[in-house]
């Protein structure tokens, strides 16, 4: 791949500026890579989001996201001090209410999700009220209660109700049934009593707490004639209607944070504050007049209403990997760095080193795999809450089973993929702006605010390890099941994949020869080799330590981020079933799952298809060289069109190296003195500088007292 | 039940700062004598504390919670404030106090001690490895730069298009004969100075990286002085500087862009030790030019030392924390046991395996870090002494050991800088939600960290760059028998582990073989032999082209910087006179081979047959656990050995008293006080939530009464 010729005489003439002598040319070089691209784009994007109509759907969102003076991006955000960003996150918020109004949820939903892309300090403020707090009444309240809050008092359209959810305290986050705050049941006044009994129990990092909620839903313990009934979750308004906080209500900003600043977290403290006995969510527990406390059995389900914030965290990895595998890849064909011999003419580009590539080709093969994964994640959650709906209304039981049969699978499922891919997400950002070098470190962009709203994604709505742990003792049970109890697991489960087990778990090795690398389905059943026989020796281990499951957490954790992968590889292998061989972006898709699991699953856990005996050590030595630098060739030639293909406009990356245009130097320096004015070159505070600068010598700033004059003055 | 104390709690909360106490109270070895060890000796540990306490106290050096909530604007002008501050110190201390001082800076405020780096480090070494001790002279001490007075530096190499491939810049220096000066230009936008730390707003002169043009012949690269600023810290003309705006951490450095147009200097102002022109425009240019590189050493070991301190800091931090929180009560609890407290998150085994590796690596690379440091004083200072009497013998094995130091700091560099970017973000997510807070401290500390993967020499580069002597030693090794000196000198044994029969059998087999260090050593050394034998093969089966190998050659850099830090530890772990601490730092370093080496890499171990895979299997399942037992005991006493105190630790969750809660609370209280209790912007909310419908703010034009007007024939 030589560089394109970019003049010829060495007489420079002014073009836009004066320059004098030839600069880099990093559109020409993208520009010379995009036209390599030979695939249908559209068909491409259309595979990516699962089908035609999704795919308008977000252009056409794109299209008014970038239009929208309020809501498009700007590079001059970057900039922003807390409060502007907060003032910023609550002007988009208004905006977005005009669209609430007019658009179907469905609609509306897919545009909160892909402002989320570059802007989500506003996405989560608007989640924690149309997310959080209202599917926290829906999964607890009534339907009665739920159509109350959500359309008479209007809080589904972020009309004269805000709500925030008041779940963590400073001191119970994970240990959601450890929660202190206290809901005691007066029966004098037919009231509960919501309290804060020490520091431990405040509500703390309750989004949209500290300026604009005016309802939270609240975890508290349901205290009866001095009996504890557990956590149960109550309606508590907390600012009335001039937005005055209500007396006992006291709430505190949470202040700096690493990322999200937009956000205004919270910390409340409830003291005796009185809340009518119908503000409890009674769906599923019920209080009466006379504080008969009534405990149904299917209280489980309550969590249904936390599973959508996972499945939009897995949605939104895929995204954020599209994000800036775009950006990277963009500025790895634009970047020149080395020659390769003295006597070549131009530099390198940075992604024709084999270790760029290493670095960056993975990603994107990743994020392949994460879109066509979880937009399946996104359909089965759907499916599930619909059968739920539909199975309840009915009361059929056999369908009220199946559909918590579908609920548990998709429990785990959105756990494992949640955790697991929020991880890669964290690390595919952080990669992808260090392989831009020290431009990664320019806020312009883009990477280092993304990294720091993304990390929390780890942490909320589940911390991963935690998430991870459950997952993993989950598959572990499936197999104790189908091994030790000789019981299949439900065919209609997402599990059933495990069911061979029994025949897998000595079957030898799995992928035998080089080239049953090239059968994705002896590659997946090599996944679920190892998670067979991985989860079959902890078993043994359980059983060795007497059942001690906190001593196999580790495993466990790895168990699940192999069940996300498996999860992935299956979802693809699907899709790609369903297309004809001779589409022309067929066999693109073949090399990116090709690159996708030999470094995102062969690469990274290495160790265990070694050690349960998948494959042996040439196999190994194998895959990790000659396979490797094959499938890195066959994508490395299409990165542009394969990036191009995420269609994420400009708008969206906010990334001034990323730009489509490919005019990366230009851009940049551009925002770069745009934002930043030179002015006289003199900083405010130059007095600082200047007056250290100058500043007089020891002596005499000692006014000359140790000098030999003085001594000799002082010492007589 | 309601309880007054400070104040009024109708039960009670939790109370971690008895556990951490209890903890401290048990403590078997002597934090203090563990912390002479940590810092090399007795001496050092003292004027390590002085200086401490000296910061504390020093009301413009002092750091707290409020540092988390500047904008960038104060930042710069708080760093320039203690720039000032600082200056003073350094004018009656000397040049290695200062540099501890800056050191232990860095830990509570890199963006301070960078911004003097650039003046102190980068500019005058720069000068120090290019200009004539005459030259030297000049600037740094008749000038007063040394003391931050007079002028100020800034170290002027990368270009916009230009970081890593020194030799390619563009800005150009063509040298006018009829005038005896120098025109320094910057070509196109490419060749724009970027990232050049005090440039915006601080300097007034600057190292520049320029090609050398003499009657139109280009001698590549070197070093001139350009006076950017005049004395009333106007700019020059000619010269455009502009701010290079928000990073992604360390806002407090003022890095900015410069574009020079024709701008004239003497000729007088080209740093001259190697490369000479004379009057008349002849060019001389003697052989040890290479020798100039070495301005960029000393960074990378200050680096070292930056990673074993912020690994110290991180842990103190995530370790405490996990003492102090509980949460779950244990699975066999009773539930409604108020005596059953939940557990302490570092009674996780989970927990465990996740943060004690970032302890044993503080301590691990505490030694390292050591070592590199004196080995950079005494080659520097040999060589200078060898240079100044002409000693050629002496010149040769000068150059020599900056070989060997160019290998070591920069495989160091490279795996200790990421390593201590993975330990802030990973100690970050143990403390959970509350490691997000910014008065936690990871926030900060990891965006302000992770250019050190960057600068500097970027990480891939150098571990690349290390890789491939090596490389060159096996070769030579098997082809000409060459014997390997300095610190892989283990390569020499190539052949006793390589090729038909000798090539795949593993030497740890047993769990011994793990918790013996020197046998875990040889085996590490074996893994490196295997790995770096396997990458020559295949650079000669490519014709030479290296670059296919550069995934492996970065693994190869991290398993020799480990090798470096084993080795040191075990050696410094024998030596020292703390008998009774050797225990704790054994097992510590055996933890660290067992987790960040072998587990991590024990796809490499497998593949390359260095191990046995039942082995492997006993990592997870034995021999980590039964490690992170042994040191679970010892947690308070090993963090409180890096003797940070909360100052330097500036964590709202990790104060020493481990009084969590409370601390934590009054911080996010006095930074954000609760009596403004509506955000300024509240019109903007309050309008929203209670504007008018839908309807009424249409006008009522879409009504069925519109309809009918609006539809009538
Ligand atoms: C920016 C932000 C916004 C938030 N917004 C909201 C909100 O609007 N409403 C709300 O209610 N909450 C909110 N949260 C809180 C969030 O949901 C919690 O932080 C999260 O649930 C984790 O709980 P924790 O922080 O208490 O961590 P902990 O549960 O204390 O966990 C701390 C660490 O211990 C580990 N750990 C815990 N238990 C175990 C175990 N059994 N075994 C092994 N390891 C364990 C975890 O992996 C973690 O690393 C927010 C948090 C943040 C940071
Ligand atoms: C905050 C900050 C402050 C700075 N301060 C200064 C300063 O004061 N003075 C100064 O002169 N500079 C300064 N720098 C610049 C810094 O030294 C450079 O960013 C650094 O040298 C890396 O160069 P680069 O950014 O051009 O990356 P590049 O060299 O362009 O590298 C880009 C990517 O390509 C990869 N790559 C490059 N070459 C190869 C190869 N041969 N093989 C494989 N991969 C390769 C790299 O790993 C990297 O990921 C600063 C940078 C930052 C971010």
């Amino acid at each position: 791949m030589s560089g394109p010729k970019l003049f010829t005489g060495h007489d420079i003439s002014i073009t836009n500026t004066g320059t004098t002598s030839p600069g880099p040319n990093p559109a020409l070089l993208i520009a010379e890579e995009r036209s390599r691209t030979n695939f249908n784009l559209t068909k491409m994007h259309h595979f990516i989001e699962g089908n035609p109509a999704k795919a308008e759907q977000i252009l056409r969102i794109y299209k008014s996201l970038e239009r929208d003076v309020i809501l498009q991006s700007n590079l001059a955000h970057y900039d922003n001090d807390k409060l502007t960003d907060r003032e910023l996150t609550a002007k988009r918020i208004a905006r977005l209410t005009q669209y609430i109004e007019i658009e179907s949820s469905k609609q509306f939903f897919r545009r909160l999700n892909l402002l989320n892309v570059y802007d989500p300090s506003t996405g989560i403020r608007i989640s924690v009220n149309l997310g959080l707090f209202l599917n926290g009444v829906r999964g607890n309240g009534t339907a009665d209660q739920y159509k109350f809050w959500a359309k008479k008092m209007e809080a589904g359209i972020m009309k004269q109700l805000y709500g925030c959810f008041g779940m963590t305290e400073l001191g119970h986050g994970s240990n959601v049934a450890g929660m202190e705050t206290t809901a005691t049941f007066d029966e004098d006044t037919d009231e509960f009593i919501i309290d804060t009994p020490h520091i431990g129990a405040t509500k703390w990092w309750i989004g949209g707490a500290a300026h604009s909620a005016t309802h939270s839903v609240v975890y508290a313990r349901l205290l009866i004639k001095g009996k504890d009934y557990g956590v149960k979750t109550f309606v508590v308004p907390l600012r009335d209607s001039n937005h005055n906080l209500f007396p006992g209500v006291s709430i505190g900003d949470i202040g700096a944070k690493m990322g999200r600043q937009g956000v205004d977290n919270g910390w409340i403290q409830f003291s005796d504050v009185r809340i009518p006995r119908y503000f409890m969510l009674q769906k599923w527990c019920k209080v009466s007049r006379d504080g008969t406390v009534a405990l149904p059995p299917l209280e489980q389900l309550s969590y249904i209403s936390l599973l959508e914030g996972r499945v939009t965290m897995a949605v939104d990895s895929y995204r954020i990997g599209a994000r800036f595998t775009t950006v990277a890849l963009r500025y790895g064909v634009g970047r020149r760095q080395f020659k390769n011999r003295e006597s070549d003419e131009y530099e390198k580009k940075i992604l024709d080193y084999t270790l760029h590539q290493k670095r960056l080709l993975p990603n994107l093969a990743l994020t392949y795999a994460m879109a066509v994964g979880t937009d399946r994640l996104e359909e089965q959650h759907e499916k599930v809450i619909l059968d739920l709906d539909t199975a309840l209304l009915s009361k059929d039981k056999k369908k009220i089973s199946e559909a918590i049969l579908g609920t548990k699978s998709l429990f785990v499922d959105s756990g494992s993929m949640k955790s697991t891919l929020t991880w890669l997400g964290g690390e595919l950002i952080d990669e992808a702006r260090q392989s831009c070098g020290g431009h990664g470190y320019s806020s312009y962009n883009g990477f280092g605010k993304a990294y720091n709203d993304w990390a929390v994604q780890c942490t909320w709505e589940g911390d991963n390890n935690v998430l991870a742990m459950s997952a993993g003792r989950t598959i572990m049970k499936n197999i104790e099941q189908i091994i030790v109890k000789k019981k299949p697991i439900d065919p209609n489960s997402t599990f059933a994949f495990l069911n061979n087990a029994n025949e897998v778990i000595s079957s030898g090795p799995i992928i035998k020869s080089e080239s049953d690398l090239k059968d994705l389905t002896k590659v997946r059943e090599a996944v679920e080799a190892v998670i067979i026989r991985y989860a079959a020796e902890n078993l043994q281990v359980l059983k060795d330590t007497k059942g001690n499951w906190d001593a196999l957490s580790p495993q466990r954790v790895e168990l699940s981020k192999l069940r996300a992968h498996h999860y992935l590889l299956e979802s693809f292998e699907r899709k790609l079933a369903s297309l004809n061989k001779s589409d022309d972006i067929y066999p693109h898709l073949v090399n990116l799952i090709q690159l996708y699991f030999t470094t995102s699953i062969f690469g990274a856990f290495t160790a265990q298809f070694l050690r349960f005996d998948v494959y042996e050590s040439k196999i190994a030595k194998y895959i990790g060289s000659t396979f490797l630098s094959e499938s890195l060739a066959k994508v490395r030639p299409y990165v542009i069109g394969l990036t191009d293909a995420f269609q994420q406009p400009d708008n969206m990356l906010n990334s001034v190296i990323g730009n489509y245009d490919g005019q990366i130097y230009e851009n940049y320096l551009d925002a770069v003195k745009n934002i930043n004015p030179i002015g006289d070159g003199k900083p405010p505070y130059v007095e600082a500088l200047t007056n250290m600068l100058d500043r007089g010598s020891i002596p005499e700033r000692d006014r000359f007292e140790k000098s030999d004059k003085v001594k000799d003055i002082l010492s007589n | 039940m309601s309880i007054s104390k400070n104040t009024v709690t109708t039960s009670p909360g939790p109370d971690p700062q008895t556990s951490l106490q209890k903890e401290r109270a048990k403590a078997a070895f002597d934090p203090v004598k563990m912390h002479y060890f940590l810092e090399g000796s007795k001496e050092r540990a003292e004027i390590i504390k002085t200086m401490t306490q000296q910061m504390e106290r020093d009301p413009i050096m002092v750091a707290d919670a409020s540092y988390y909530d500047l904008t960038k604007a104060q930042q710069r002008e708080l760093t320039a404030v203690r720039i000032n501050r600082i200056a003073r110190y350094l004018e009656t201390e000397s040049f290695d106090d200062f540099q501890r001082r800056l050191s232990l800076l860095g830990v509570f405020d890199p963006q301070t001690s960078t911004r003097i780096g650039v003046n102190l480090g980068l500019f005058i070494s720069c000068i120090r490895g290019n200009g004539t001790p005459e030259q030297l002279t000049y600037w740094a001490l008749n000038k007063e730069t040394v003391y931050i007075k007079g002028i100020y530096g800034c170290f002027g190499m990368t270009e916009m298009a230009h970081g890593s491939n020194v030799a390619g810049l563009e800005t150009t220096a063509t040298f006018d004969e009829e005038t005896d000066e120098f025109v320094i230009n910057t070509p196109h936008i490419g060749a724009t100075k970027w990232w050049i730390g005090g440039a915006a707003h601080s300097a007034t002169h600057c190292t520049v990286y320029a090609r050398l043009k003499v009657k139109g012949e280009d001698y590549g690269v070197k070093t001139f002085v350009v006076p950017l600023r005049d004395s009333n810290h106007d700019l020059n003309p000619g010269v455009t500087v502009g701010d290079i705006g928000a990073k992604m951490g360390r806002d407090g450095i003022d890095n900015g862009w410069i574009q020079f147009s024709n701008v004239r200097i003497p000729r007088f102002f080209m740093l001259q030790k190697w490369c000479k022109v004379s009057r008349e425009g002849e060019v001389t240019l003697p052989p040890l030019e290479q020798l100039s590189y070495s301005a960029l050493l000393g960074g990378r070991v200050t680096m070292c030392m930056d990673s074993f301190r912020m690994c110290a800091r991180m842990s103190t931090i995530a370790l405490r924390y996990a003492i102090g929180r509980r949460q779950f009560k244990p699975a066999n609890a009773d539930e409604d046991d108020p005596t059953v407290l939940e557990t302490q998150l570092i009674d996780y085994p989970l927990h465990q395996k996740r943060l004690f590796p970032y302890l044993a690596a503080s301590y691990v690379l505490s030694q390292g870090a050591l070592k590199i440091e004196r080995t950079i004083e005494s080659t520097l200072s040999g060589l200078d002494d060898a240079v100044e009497q002409d000693d050629y013998n002496g010149i040769m094995k000068g150059i020599d050991e900056m070989k060997s130091l160019f290998i070591d700091s920069g495989s160091m560099k490279s795996t200790c800088t990421w390593l201590a970017a993975e330990a802030i973000d990973q100690c970050r997510q143990a403390c959970g939600g509350h490691g997000y807070s910014s008065y936690s401290g990871f926030g900060k500390a990891y965006n302000d960290w992770v250019v050190q993967c960057t600068w500097e020499g970027d990480n891939n580069v150098l571990a690349v760059s290390i890789g491939k002597p090596l490389l060159k030693h096996v070769i030579a090794v098997i082809d000409n028998d060459k014997v390997v000196k300095g610190s892989s000198a283990f390569l020499s044994d190539t052949k006793q582990f390589v090729g038909e029969g000798k090539g795949d059998k593993p030497v740890l087999t047993t769990k011994d073989d793990i918790l013996d260090l020197k046998k875990f050593i040889r085996g590490l050394e074996v893994c490196i032999i295997r790995i770096t034998h396997q990458s020559a093969l295949t650079v000669k089966a490519q014709k030479g082209n290296f670059d296919f190998v550069g995934g492996d050659l970065v693994i190869i850099s991290k398993l020799k910087c480990y090798h470096y830090l084993l080795d040191e530890f075990v050696k410094q772990t024998e030596a020292t006179e703390h008998k009774d601490l050797q225990p704790y730092l054994l097992d510590l370093a055996r933890l660290f081979a067992a987790s960040l080496v072998l587990d991590r890499f024990s796809g490499t171990f497998l593949t390359y047959n260095v191990i046995s895979s039942s082995l492997v299997g006993k990592l997870s399942s034995e021999i980590i656990p039964d490690l992170n037992a042994a040191i679970r005991p010892h947690i308070a006493t090993l963090t409180d050995s890096f003797q940070q105190s909360d100052m330097i630790v500036n964590s709202a969750i990790a104060n020493y008293d481990g009084n969590i809660y409370e601390n934590y609370f009054k911080t996010v209280k006095q930074q954000n006080p609760p009596s403004i209790t509506k955000a300024p912007y509240s019109g903007a909310l309050e309008a929203m939530l209670n504007r008018p419908s839908l309807e009424a703010r249409d006008r009522f034009e879409k009504t069925g009464e519109a309809a009918f007007e609006l539809s009538k024939e």
